[in-house]
């Protein structure tokens, strides 16, 4: 069957099996960031946003997705310039091997649209479903409530950080 | 990959119904059990959010439509009010933010899986699920989970409005884990006594039941007083059993502790002064 969907503003035509799941059609396209891991909607790493909103590629069918907008990490960054989020987490130390983190900025991304100013809690809660087994989550965490001070102007960012994708 | 033929998106319930009861066909509302199933092939998959059923309307019941995302429970005004925020807080124990953006209310009632935290939380609010088979019908959810058939498709659940302070505990690794036991409080209180009451565990790992001997024995007590001895009474009459994640006499033991831990918290929500 044939699937029309937009991923990060574009649109592609698919030809797909009807029980395609979305991590598969992705990564076929080329979008390598989305990660095929725990395939038990347990890890987080397959996260890509859907309308805007964070869901597990790994349990999505593709069909579903018809007429629909994805958002993968390389959306985030414009121009090869990397997201406010990105360098944030740079910056922390929230990096180690990298395999969680295009996952984790999908989640990030939608949790500061969604609440401009979180709470630590509230980012912990919020991201519980994007496990990372290098670095832990303090890093992270500190990372993205530095993000969200930096997007609404309450904070400048390192002079050595990388130029706003966003 | 689960190998199918056809992904199929009726436009009507009736259309849906049609497909649903040809054999080795399977619905689907947020895909995540589906796609989950270890079943390798299936003719045909119906795609339910074609038929929108996403409202949630306020009247004499709250009704919610099958497709309504659990994350509505934390951002609809009219969800996350109720109860004293009994559905906002209870979403927070389940899944994670994305499996909240994928599950449905539908989805998560119509597998009747043993280990559902929805089918305790909607248990304990005394819910009515509607669902279409071949006509439109409204039962209370504890006997639909009974004698629901798998091509029956559920439309909506309707919550009564109560005033009943609401508690949902659950023991797990993580809130995205299989609950160990799950378990829904709902009290009525008035100066202090139970006037009436709701108890429902989960998980067991049998599916969610009331246990009424427990409801019963609450009934005209001091809440404050009746802790202990209701948590000694549900460890001795709820029905569980053992499987990989626990042996029946950790889960019973569990359930007094999850029991107190409920009372506790409706305790200390309704504000009564010892």
């Amino acid at each position: 069957m044939r699937v029309e969907f937009k991923v990060n503003g574009k649109r592609h035509s698919v030809e797909i099996e009807a029980g395609e799941l979305l991590v598969e059609t992705l990564r076929r396209l080329g979008y390598k960031s989305v990660k095929h891991a725990c395939d038990t909607a347990s890890c987080g790493a397959c996260s890509v946003q859907l309308d805007g909103l964070p869901v597990l590629s790994c349990r999505t069918f593709t069909a579903a997705v018809d007429g629909h907008e994805i958002t993968t990490v390389e959306g985030f960054s414009k121009e090869g310039a990397l997201s406010v989020v990105q360098s944030a987490l740079l910056e922390e130390g929230a990096v180690q091997c990298g395999f969680c983190i295009p996952g984790l900025v999908v989640t990030a991304e939608a949790l500061l649209n969604e609440n401009p100013e979180p709470t630590e809690e509230e980012i912990k809660t919020y991201l519980n479903g994007n496990l990372c087994r290098c670095t832990g989550y303090e890093s992270q965490t500190r990372a993205i409530k530095k993000a969200a001070e930096i997007r609404r102007g309450t904070l400048h960012r390192n002079a050595n950080a990388q130029g706003d994708g966003i | 990959m689960l190998e199918v033929k056809e992904y199929l998106k009726p436009k009507t319930v009736e259309e849906a119904y049609e497909l649903g009861i040809l054999p080795n066909s399977l619905y689907v509302s947020g895909g995540l059990i589906a796609a989950q199933l270890k079943i390798s092939h299936l003719e045909r998959l119906i795609d339910l959010k074609s038929l929108k059923m996403d409202e949630i309307e306020e009247g004499e019941f709250v009704k919610i439509g099958a497709n309504t995302k659990l994350a509505a429970f934390m951002k609809n005004p009219t969800l996350s009010k109720l109860n004293n925020g009994f559905l906002e807080k209870s979403a927070r124990e389940i899944g994670s933010t994305q499996i909240r953006n994928m599950a449905t209310v539908g989805g998560s009632m119509a597998f009747k899986l043993g280990w559902s935290d929805v089918i305790t939380i909607f248990m304990t609010m005394k819910s009515q699920i509607e669902f279409y088979d071949g006509g439109f019908q409204r039962v209370p959810l504890e006997n639909y989970i009974k004698n629901g058939k798998r091509t029956q498709i559920v439309t909506a659940v309707y919550l009564p409005k109560s005033t009943h302070f609401m508690a949902f505990e659950k023991f797990a690794k993580s809130t995205f884990d299989i609950a160990t036991l799950n378990l829904g409080a709902a009290i009525l209180l008035e100066n202090g006594v139970v006037k009436d009451a709701t108890i429902v565990v989960g998980s067991r790992p049998m599916i969610s039941e009331r246990i009424r001997e427990v409801e019963e024995f609450l009934k005209g007590k001091e809440l404050s007083n009746s802790i202990e001895e209701a948590a000694k009474l549900i460890e001795k009459v709820v029905k569980v059993g053992t499987d990989m994640r626990a042996s029946a006499e950790y889960r019973k033991v569990l359930a007094g502790a999850l029991l107190k831990k409920a009372m506790r918290r409706i305790y200390h929500e309704s504000g009564i002064q010892s």
